[in-house]
């Protein structure tokens, strides 16, 4: 396992060049990224370019850029015809380059609304992928801006390839839910399924905005895989997949089963959506009765240190829902920053975290590891465990660090912690002290929201 | 008339604060350096961005409280900066458009004009962010540049150190 969480983001290249590059057209740039290009940069010229073929990155070693240096929105991509399935992508075996500087635009209305055209495009009419880098290879994707993608928004699917930088759903110019051209709302440009789909090995995402995706904000199923420091709002907006889930997902499938991911220094803000009430801003219709988590974990080795979870209607984690799981740790400290701000699991509409191993599937969840968590003013309880067992001595449940099994569990609605142990329980199930953060006493730090505990949104509930 | 003179106003005030930022840089020990800027001027642009929607930006401006463990009074530094970047974007998208529109592909001359554009708007950016260093506490400053500094360290780990 590599040392730091950005041994492979290699390609997260320098920062500051404003060296004067000759613009290209469109036509120059297709043949600049193609196998046949010269030169190590291909820059497009600023302006909006509506495609109806893809534009496919076809050699190895190059820049690929808009043209103005860290502003996305002057260089537009944009969809011209609802059957293309990307408006750039991949070829097979690319390596070392660098896509920035560009705005992707899916266009989901400009072919119909309400359901019409690929305005609201359901499992079954899966296909597009707007940036497509999911033949492998090992890019870095930085300085992106995506709106209005009518299914996923970037797939990476490579060796150490890495996103940073980029916006996701945080609204623009473009063809709005009405059909009509204008700025759109951050909602209005929602992605209509997942934003970052992180398949592969050893790939990240860093410090992105992602913003009002339909099903999860950054989904991963590939193995040693980071997501560290970015900032996820109100994603799962349209539940396009019909039913609630994670705005961070660790998924099973299909490309692969996630596995030993680090989860780190991110802000998972739910912005307590939805509401018995909610309606969609893109004209398409909302499942009922749906809530969702900030984080939806499947798979082994799992590790998640010092994320701000908060304001979701489900839980702030919910870890395993019906598949092999185990190893997981969750650690309010950041290994690779000792002075990290403490972040909180809290203000969740349910519980804290929850350890879910339903026997049905004869799967319990094998081993947690609870390092000083902090975990308060849940709707529900603060920790939560069904049918956990313990793995080795690593994996127990509450941990000892600075010498106490201490912890930060406070204000929820529920217990702090408890479960459903008829099955299986870590024989670890209780800190000693539930005011303790890294040893101390009576010192939990700060919390983030006010909240206590989180509302529920459940009629005749007393929050 | 009158919103001519509110805007009028609202300049003055960004070019005042701006200036006090850097008088106050001035005497900040380490500036930000190349790597550090980079998180920082997307953490700025995002504030002050003149495409995004005005409740994305709040949501992703809240989202800095926890990131960094700001104070009251430091998340309100951040947000003046942001507004105060955000006419200097506004001009600096203008100027970028004087000189790309109605063109294809642009001339040499028109990508160095961009390119001295770019220049001259990360330098304000710059200010800014320098600003923003030497009035924070200490911790929320070094929470504020590891971001850009854990990417250069990568960088130079998968480099070989080089």
């Amino acid at each position: 396992m590599p040392k730091t969480p950005f041994a492979l983001a290699a390609a997260l290249c320098c920062l500051s060049s404003t060296t004067a590059l000759h613009a290209l057209s469109l036509a120059d740039f297709q043949t600049c990224i193609g196998p046949s290009g010269v030169g190590t940069t291909c820059q497009l010229s600023s302006g909006t370019y509506t495609l109806s073929t893809p534009l496919v990155i076809g050699r190895s070693g190059i820049t690929v850029e808009g043209g103005v240096w860290q502003s996305p929105t002057r260089t537009v991509l944009r969809r011209g015809a609802s059957g293309l399935y990307a408006l750039m992508e991949g070829s097979t075996g690319i390596t070392s380059v660098t896509v920035r500087d560009l705005m992707f635009d899916g266009n989901r209305y400009g072919f119909g609304t309400r359901g019409a055209g690929i305005s609201c495009i359901t499992t079954e009419q899966f296909g597009k992928v707007d940036l497509d880098l999911s033949q492998g290879g090992t890019f870095t994707v930085e300085w992106l801006d995506f709106i209005n993608a009518p299914e996923t928004a970037l797939h990476l699917a490579g060796i150490s390839t890495a996103v940073a930088f980029s916006n996701f759903g945080m609204g623009g110019a473009g063809i709005k839910p009405d059909g009509t051209s204008g700025t759109l709302t951050d909602m209005e440009s929602a992605t209509r399924f997942t934003a970052v789909y992180i398949s592969g090995y050893q790939s990240g995402a860093y410090y992105n905005s992602v913003c009002n995706a339909g099903t999860a904000g950054t989904t991963l199923d590939g193995q040693y895989q980071y997501v560290y420091g970015n900032y996820l709002g109100r994603d799962r907006y349209e539940i396009s997949d019909g039913s609630g889930g994670g705005q961070l997902t660790l998924w099973p499938g299909p490309w692969g089963t996630a596995a030993f991911a680090s989860v780190t220094g991110n802000v998972i803000n739910g912005d307590y959506w939805p509401t018995s009430t909610s309606t969609l801003a893109t004209g398409c219709t909302l499942p009922t009765s749906q809530i969702s988590s900030g984080v939806e974990a499947n798979g082994t080795g799992h590790r998640f240190f010092n994320n701000e979870i908060e304001q979701n209607t489900s839980d702030g984690m919910s870890v395993n829902l019906g598949n092999s799981t185990g190893q997981i740790t969750v650690s309010s400290t950041n290994p690779w920053y000792a002075n990290d701000a403490p972040r909180y699991i809290e203000a969740n509409s349910s519980n804290g975290i929850t350890f879910l191993a339903p026997p049905r599937f004869n799967n319990h969840i094998e081993g947690v590891a609870l390092h000083d968590v902090l975990v308060s003013g849940n709707g529900g309880y603060g920790v939560f465990f069904q049918n956990t067992a313990d793995y080795g001595t690593t994996h127990v449940g509450f941990m000892y660090d600075y010498g106490v099994k201490g912890a930060c569990i406070q204000s929820n609605a529920g217990l702090a912690v408890g479960g459903d142990t008829q099955w299986y329980a870590p024989s670890s199930m209780y800190p000693d002290n539930y005011s303790s953060y890294q040893g101390g006493s009576n010192n939990c730090p700060q919390r983030w929201v006010t909240q206590t505990p989180a509302p529920s949104n459940m009629p005749g509930w007393p929050w | 008339m009158h919103t001519n003179r509110i805007t009028t106003m609202l300049l003055r005030i960004s070019i005042l604060f701006v200036f006090v930022l850097a008088v106050h840089a001035q005497t900040t020990p380490t500036p930000a350096t190349a790597n550090e800027l980079e998180y920082l001027q997307f953490m700025l642009t995002n504030l002050a961005s003149p495409d995004h929607s005005s409740g994305a930006i709040k949501m992703y401006e809240d989202s800095l409280r926890p990131q960094f463990g700001l104070t009251t009074e430091e998340a309100s530094l951040i947000h003046a900066s942001g507004q105060s970047l955000k006419p200097l974007l506004v001009q600096f998208r203008a100027s970028s458009q004087a000189i790309t529109n109605g063109k294809a592909a642009l001339t040499d001359s028109d990508s160095k004009a961009i390119a001295a554009l770019v220049a001259q708007r990360n330098s304000q950016i710059a200010t800014l962010v320098n600003g923003i260093l030497a009035n924070v506490r200490p911790e929320t400053a070094e929470r504020m540049r590891m971001p850009g500094n854990v990417v250069a360290a990568a960088i130079k780990a998968t480099q070989g150190g080089k």
